[in-house]
């Protein structure tokens, strides 16, 4: 529209020669070398747009719970990743630094942000209620025998400083609120938490010759009802892994066949403390004692908010991880739990605001000497804007040497509704593209 | 919430095509659920409704290929499945199983074995050289038994016929399902080493196992009573 050049020459400054080829053969080397590598990926601004809303939402209700924002590294000491050996060290993605030490990119948050209270903020008043929003990485065996690199995105909070029922059920309270304030509970499906308890189970297990229960564990977490029946253990093994099996359903009659059990009574009490607190707030409770979670630091309650067959959130509490880190090896008690973002956005309709890529208002100069006049019309206008920033309040400039029917053509793709075509003198008319 | 009421949505069972099926339809048949409609030679559908409940509980059934029925299960399409444990060694060799094992159905009797030529020097997997070469379409399964021999072998993956892979001189043994052992001599090849025996499983998606239990454990209390029972007194 006001004739300039491209400027593509001096686009790279001077030394650009030294990484840019502009041969045609190279160039198709360089972009298929510059993909991602496997398990990671490019988020596009649409997806961007509801994983930023999603975290909005989130960071609403953390806060509104007394929960602060903590930033740990992405890279850590392995050590520190390896949580004493609750983590393997296969699944973490590994490096070494300048001096030879081993890093790790973190495979979750829980062992870090542990680290940083123990260290960092020790001493300050407790209890600590932190959360956080990133990427974790994993290493994972495929099913040919290789590996594979896998970014995630988490969102979740990390209460230490709190044991007890109560701090349970401040956590699990937290979560169902998260869960509402995203719209899971109004979706055509319901949530369901699926609750248990490390230390209940592990007192069953005692019972268990040491030599089978590393197997009746093992077997107990993947559900293999079939190696617990066929499999040459010894009798009083099998039959208290099925026992721990058939443990599961609702929260009643869970805690009446636990109560003829040889378990710790004031956990037993906890747990019916907890389970009718949880229903009181209208959440749906399966009592799962064979709910044995991977990651070998939790001690007391273990859960996952499930939907639509898919975890959604998991967590649990984790009374020993402190003490790991901590330079005077005190111990605190901590809970946390982790919302996996990705699925949540995969369960949850598209929301047609997100959705909504068009900004309102594209601003064109038709001439050069309307250029000032224009920055200011779209400067003005972008003050004006006091809802919550969103693509469909931003106010765009025109930038290319483009024909009218061209940048009608591009409002149309994009959606915006209007155009505002800005003459020399600042006067300018608007035109809605069809 | 499956509960059993006549609205609650139907479960979902992922059955294998191929020598599993009729044994499968014919387990389901004697708790009364009915996917005979499988068998009909010009059915062409792959996904149908038993037109009999049990407890009320509405049933469907996918129609997969063998290898598939896992995957339907582990991503929670088909709530249930059944398959031969061969397949489950090898979708989850070497890693956790990502689906439940409710029940061993005593059907489809066969073995993963080791197999050489009638003619090789070696009498055992064990004897193998370093770097022999293993045909098989269960690569996952035979790794993970030269793994636990320590033994570095080449692994050789094959979709069918593995049996032609020594007699073209191709590989040195091969990892295959057993069932009578007829093909293997035919093709001059004896069996020396089991890994392990294999059955028909009931299986499932955990969490929909976990949160749902109830209308699938009534099932399994069925089976156990009116299939695996009558084997019991048949065998």
């Amino acid at each position: 529209m006001y004739g300039r050049g491209s400027g593509a020459e001096h686009s790279r400054g001077s030394g650009a020669e030294h990484f840019w080829d502009p041969r045609p053969e190279a160039s198709s080397t360089v972009s298929s070398s510059l993909r991602p590598p496997s398990g990671a990926r490019d988020l596009l601004p649409r997806e961007v747009q509801r994983r930023e809303k999603l975290e909005a939402q989130l960071t609403r209700v953390f806060r509104r719970h007394g929960y602060q924002r903590i930033i740990t590294p992405t890279l850590e000491r392995l050590e520190t990743l390896l949580a004493g050996g609750s983590i393997r060290a296969e699944s973490v993605l590994q490096l070494r630094d300048g001096e030879g030490t081993m890093l790790g990119l973190r495979p979750e948050f829980t062992a870090s942000i542990v680290r940083a209270a123990a260290t960092r903020l020790a001493g300050g008043p407790l209890p600590l209620r932190l959360y956080y929003h990133g990427s974790v990485f994993r290493n994972s065996r495929r099913e040919e025998g290789s590996y594979s690199s896998q970014e995630f995105f988490q969102s979740g909070v990390e209460l230490i400083g709190a044991g007890g029922w109560l701090a349970d059920a401040e956590i699990l309270l937290l979560l169902a609120d998260c869960i509402r304030s995203v719209g899971i509970s109004s979706c055509e499906f319901s949530w369901t938490l699926l609750l248990g308890d490390v230390s209940l189970t592990e007192s069953l297990l005692s019972a268990v010759a040491p030599t089978a229960q590393a197997a009746v564990r093992r077997a107990i977490a993947q559900l293999d009802y079939v190696y617990l029946e066929s499999a040459p253990l010894p009798e009083a093994a099998r039959q208290i892994g099925l026992q721990i099996l058939g443990l599961r359903g609702q929260p009643g009659s869970v805690l009446s066949d636990l109560a003829q059990l040889p378990v710790p009574p004031e956990r037993l009490r906890d747990l019916r403390q907890l389970c009718q607190v949880l229903e009181e707030h209208g959440v749906r409770v399966v009592l799962d004692l064979s709910l044995l979670q991977t990651l070998a630091y939790y001690t007391g309650i273990v859960f996952q908010a499930v939907a639509s067959g898919e975890i959604i959130a998991l967590g649990g509490r984790y009374d020993r991880l402190y003490a790991l880190y901590s330079p005077q090896q005190v111990e605190q008690p901590g809970i946390g739990f982790t919302l996996l973002p990705d699925t949540l956005l995969r369960l949850l309709p598209p929301d047609p605001q997100t959705e909504e890529m068009g900004c309102k208002r594209l601003v064109v100069p038709l001439v050069p000497a309307g250029i000032p006049a224009a920055l200011a019309l779209a400067a003005r206008w972008r003050e004006e804007c006091t809802a919550p920033l969103t693509r469909t309040e931003a106010v765009e400039l025109e930038l290319l040497d483009r024909a009218p029917e061209e940048i009608e053509a591009y409002a149309r793709q994009c959606r915006i509704p209007e155009i505002a075509w800005v003459q020399a003198d600042g006067s300018y008319h608007i035109t809605h593209p069809g | 919430m499956l509960d059993g009421r006549p609205d609650s949505p139907p479960i979902t069972i992922a059955l294998a095509k191929g020598a599993l099926l009729p044994e499968a339809i014919q387990c389901l048949q004697q708790v009364g659920i009915d996917f005979s409609r499988f068998l009909d030679p010009g059915n062409r559908l792959l996904r149908i409704e038993s037109p009999t409940r049990l407890n009320g509980q509405r049933y469907e059934a996918l129609l997969v290929r063998t290898h598939d029925v896992p995957v339907y299960v582990e991503y929670g399409q088909a709530q249930l499945g059944i398959v031969g444990y061969d397949v489950l060694r090898e979708r989850y060799a070497g890693t956790e199983a990502r689906v439940a094992h409710l029940l061993d159905l005593q059907f489809g009797h066969c073995r993963m074995s080791v197999a050489l030529p009638q003619d090789s020097p070696y009498h055992s997997a064990a004897q193998l050289p370093a770097h022999a070469r293993v045909a098989s379409k269960f690569v996952g399964c035979a790794r993970e038994y030269f793994d636990r021999l320590d033994l570095p072998v080449e692994l050789i993956s094959l979709y069918g016929s593995v049996e032609l892979a020594p007699l073209t001189g191709m590989a040195d043994a091969i990892v295959d399902l057993v069932a009578t052992g007829r093909t293997l001599r035919e093709n001059g090849l004896i069996e020396r080493d089991c890994l392990f025996e294999s059955t028909a499983r009931l299986i499932a998606h955990p969490i929909s196992y976990r949160v749902n239990q109830q209308p699938i454990r009534e099932l399994i209390t069925q089976i156990r009573e009116r299939w695996l029972g009558s084997l019991l007194v048949g065998g």
